[in-house]
């Protein structure tokens, strides 16, 4: 496939589908692991991606499907978050030769991902809120699938949009 | 323990018994009566034997035929038993008087008898039995010396279907302020081994006994018009005497010995405790169960239940409740069945009588025969004994016969002699429906489907102690009365297994001076039960309604366990919620805030949320809550129930009844819109007078006998 990106958006999509015949118990934890580094790729394709962030999401997502086993590790839950935005950053800021451009990036794409979903729910009638407050449901499963979705393809199209404007400041800058 | 007045009393029944020793011979009879039997049984007037001039009445089922029971979702044989057909037991040496005026005739191989009917002299109601052998069996076993002799009708004189199958539907009303009716109710005794011979007692369920100085004894109160025991023994024989002793409940809660009546124990039999009637109960009573064993073989285990009716009035507008039973869903049944069983439902204490009603809908789909769809004969029984109408259904012919089954109402006098029955026996409720072709031919079913509407529905009452007309007891002070709903349903999604889904919630109202002022419980459970397996309830929603604001409802969450353990986040889970705020913070901070995150937010936070069991409450709109139980998937907690206490601000400082409704329940994916109502005190303006003997007895009403005040754990 000639966009990494594209590809791993599918494989996020395609992934999350498995939602709504994954059962109710333990692998939930390896669904969330398995979404979490699928996503991450999909994020850090935008920027570049080495063999070495297969391996470090890899690391990062593991524990999440390992908490119900060991049960300190549902701290990971808690951190998860952040690790992965410092990774991000990381790879942001390789591409980019500097932290602050690299943060910018990520963050900068995160909130016009965000703002294009918030439009997306304002037209839907607020379709998207009831999906993300639906939260993981035994019974009700189109959310996630959805969810994935829309988040995937407004992050794809706001990191390629952020791209496209640090190409422009970088040239102005000459 | 054991009463001392007992000691006198077992060496005078000691002499009797050695007088009785001698098997006596009795002739037994099948009858076909035209009045159907209850608790009036016949009587031969001036016959004279061990039960006084009674005849005995043993139950043996008409006919047993295959059929489906909802419950375990499998077929089995089920027997059809009739109020109008039993066998009778009388002296082999009867010289019955025809002084007296007969209600009846008894016309035998042997003679005619005139017959009344009335309360049985000897003390038994009716006698249980499988099929005539087994009754000749348990009259052996009463040390009688048993002979069939063939047929026999009942014939009564004048009216024969007064009370019978001709009784006119009543329609159901609700109970209103200021009336007075009769409210149905069973007291529970602990199964107990008989592992020696002399005197065994037979304890009251719970731990709470109604007299101080007779440990056991269960609480009957005021007000008791009739009394009937029952007996269920298991795992061997006995030849022991029941003695029930009855005792009046004095202020400080010591009792005084009233009377004691003596029965020969026999198996699935009634007994009626005749000196627990309305003139005795205008004191409060309690009752003392004990067997006097000369013999036992086997491990034999004595099962005593009872059922009561009370007089009550109804004052505050708040000591009733609801009970709604249903059944859903679609069941495959491919074979040719004559039964349909409907329950059995748990039979809630408290029935108010007048009150049952039923929108019992069903399709059955039947394979053709011989390409027609003949017209289905629906005969609706309650528990398989008392009838409740017989309808004829004609089938549309859509490839399968399809036929709308709908009962269009209960038969009052039908549902209270079974009520009162099952009761006896610690029993359920249950609709067996009886089909057949209008030829007689048995039907091929393919499958059936169940509306989703009340099998049976009615008004509880919640206590058996006497109001004082100006206050209220204190006993009020801690109510037990839950308005109940039970489901059986099948289950669709996500495994169409061969399982059936049984649910049930309840709401208490809370007492008074409670931390909170309802309480929800809920229990659901798929069970398999050709695979031998349990999975438990992983999602319910109730939503409640109430003509005040539901503004700031609170619930907590509770297991239903020894301690009531909270549902909460525990452990890690717990911790990771702290870390997950610092970690939190610090992404605002760097400008990912909330939604930003997007999927990973959602991933790892919503997945966090979901990992342990959560109990969380929606406002639907200014009068209806929707309270969610969520199981988490990391949970293992084993236990298909949760208890679920909440308030609002708008139930506080009320001084009238306020009424709520469940108005939707949701167990798994299972809905249902039951309207069930349930009835919160008010907490200002009553005064509580000082009586606190049996504040803590509340040994009357839902899951037998226990204490009315539930305590919380907070950890």
């Amino acid at each position: 496939m000639r966009d990494q990106t594209v590809f791993f958006l599918l494989l996020v999509v395609v992934f999350s589908l498995l939602w709504f015949v994954w059962p109710w118990s333990w692998l939930v934890g390896v669904f969330i692991a398995g979404l979490v580094f699928l996503w991450s790729l999909f994020f850090v394709s935008c920027v570049g991606l080495g063999r070495g962030f297969v391996v470090v999401f890899g690391l990062v997502a593991a524990p999440l499907a390992l908490a119900p086993v060991a049960e300190p590790l549902f701290l990971w839950y808690a951190v998860a978050p952040l690790a992965v935005f410092v990774v991000l950053v990381y790879a942001a800021s390789r591409a980019y030769d500097s932290l602050l451009w690299g943060f910018l990036f990520v963050v900068g794409s995160l909130w016009l991902h965000v703002i294009i979903l918030v439009a997306v729910d304002l037209l839907t009638g607020g379709l998207l809120s009831q999906a993300f407050d639906m939260g993981f449901d035994v019974y009700v499963r189109w959310n996630v699938p959805l969810i994935a979705f829309m988040d995937t393809f407004s992050l794809y199209i706001s990191c390629k949009a952020v791209k496209l404007i640090f190409a422009y400041v970088k040239r102005r800058r000459g | 323990m054991t009463s001392p007045k007992l000691r006198g009393g077992s060496l005078a029944a000691l002499v009797v018994l050695v007088l009785l020793v001698a098997a006596e011979r009795v002739y037994v009879y099948e009858v076909e009566s035209d009045v159907p039997i209850t608790e009036d049984v016949p009587h031969v007037p001036g016959v004279s034997w061990r039960f006084g001039e009674q005849l005995l009445v043993v139950w043996v089922p008409r006919d047993v035929a295959p059929g489906i029971i909802l419950f375990t979702n499998e077929t089995a044989p089920i027997p059809l038993y009739d109020r109008t057909y039993f066998l009778l037991v009388v002296p082999a040496d009867a010289r019955p008087s025809h002084r007296t005026e007969a209600e009846a005739f008894l016309k035998t191989p042997d003679g005619t008898y005139p017959v009344v009917f009335r309360k049985p002299d000897g003390g038994i109601i009716d006698i249980t039995a499988h099929s005539i052998e087994d009754a000749l069996t348990i009259l052996k076993q009463m040390g009688l010396q048993p002979e069939y002799r063939g047929r026999a009708e009942l014939i009564a004189k004048g009216d024969p279907d007064a009370g019978g199958e001709a009784a006119a539907p009543t329609l159901p009303r609700r109970p209103s302020v200021g009336s007075t009716f009769d409210v149905y109710g069973g007291l529970y005794f602990r199964e107990t081994p008989v592992t020696r011979t002399g005197l065994v007692v037979i304890p009251v369920r719970g731990t709470q006994s109604a007299c101080i100085n007779v440990r056991g004894a269960a609480y009957v109160g005021y007000d008791a018009k009739s009394f009937a025991l029952g007996t269920l023994i298991r795992g061997g024989a006995v030849d022991a005497d029941l003695i029930v002793e009855v005792y009046k409940i004095e202020l400080l809660g010591n009792c005084t010995f009233l009377g004691s009546q003596r029965f020969r124990l026999a198996n699935r039999t009634r007994y009626w405790v005749s000196l627990i009637n309305s003139t005795t109960s205008v004191d409060e009573l309690a009752v003392f169960v004990m067997l006097d064993v000369r013999s036992f073989s086997g491990q034999p285990r004595v099962g005593v239940n009872a059922s009561l009716i009370y007089a009550r009035t109804y004052r505050y507008g708040f000591e009733v409740g609801e009970f709604a039973a249903r059944a859903a869903g679609g069941f495959v049944v491919r074979r040719e069945v004559r039964r349909v069983v409907i329950g059995p439902y748990v039979a809630y204490d408290g029935y108010v009588a007048q009150t049952v009603s039923s929108s019992l809908t069903l399709t059955l789909a039947t394979e053709p025969v011989n390409g027609v769809c003949k017209d289905l004969r629906v005969r609706f029984t309650i528990n398989g004994r008392s009838p409740s109408g017989t309808y004829i259904y004609r089938g549309r012919h859509l490839g399968l016969c399809i036929y709308d089954v709908y009962l269009p109402n209960v038969w009052e006098p039908s549902f209270q002699t079974e009520y009162f029955y099952a009761k006896a026996f610690g029993g359920g409720l249950a609709w067996v429906l009886d089909i057949e072709y209008t030829d007689g031919s048995t039907p091929y079913v393919v499958a059936m489907f169940l509306k989703n509407a009340d099998a049976f529905r009615y008004w509880r009452w919640a206590e058996q102690w006497k109001t004082i007309p100006e206050d209220i007891d204190a006993s009020w002070m801690y109510p037990f009365l839950s308005s109940a709903f039970e489901i059986y349903a099948t289950p669709t999604e996500p495994i169409p297994a061969p399982g059936i889904y049984h649910g049930l919630v309840t709401v208490r109202t809370d007492s008074v001076g409670q931390l909170f002022r309802a309480m929800l419980s809920i229990s659901g459970r798929y069970t398999y039960p050709g695979l031998d397996r349990v999975v438990y309830m992983k999602k319910a929603e109730v939503d409640i309604a109430m003509p005040l604001s539901v503004w700031g409802l609170y619930a907590g969450g509770f297991y239903l366990d020894d301690l009531l353990s909270s549902v909460a986040p525990r452990g890690w889970v717990r911790e990771a919620f702290d870390v997950k705020r610092v970690v939190d913070f610090i992404l605002m901070l760097a400008g990912v805030v909330g939604r930003v995150a997007g999927l990973l937010g959602f991933a790892t936070g919503e997945g966090l949320k979901s990992a342990g069991d959560s109990i969380m409450v929606q406002t639907l709109d200014y009068y209806t809550a929707r309270i969610i139980y969520r199981r988490g998937w990391y949970t293992n907690v084993a236990s298909d129930t949760i208890i679920i206490p909440f308030r609002t601000h708008s139930l506080y400082g009320r001084d009238t009844p306020t009424e709520l409704e469940i108005t939707r329940i949701c167990l798994d994916n299972i809905c249902t819109n039951p309207s069930l109502k349930a009835y919160v005190q008010p907490d200002t303006s009553y005064i509580y007078s000082i009586k606190t003997v049996h504040a803590f007895l509340k040994n009357w009403m839902f899951r037998a006998q226990v204490s009315g005040v539930a305590s919380y754990y907070r950890p």
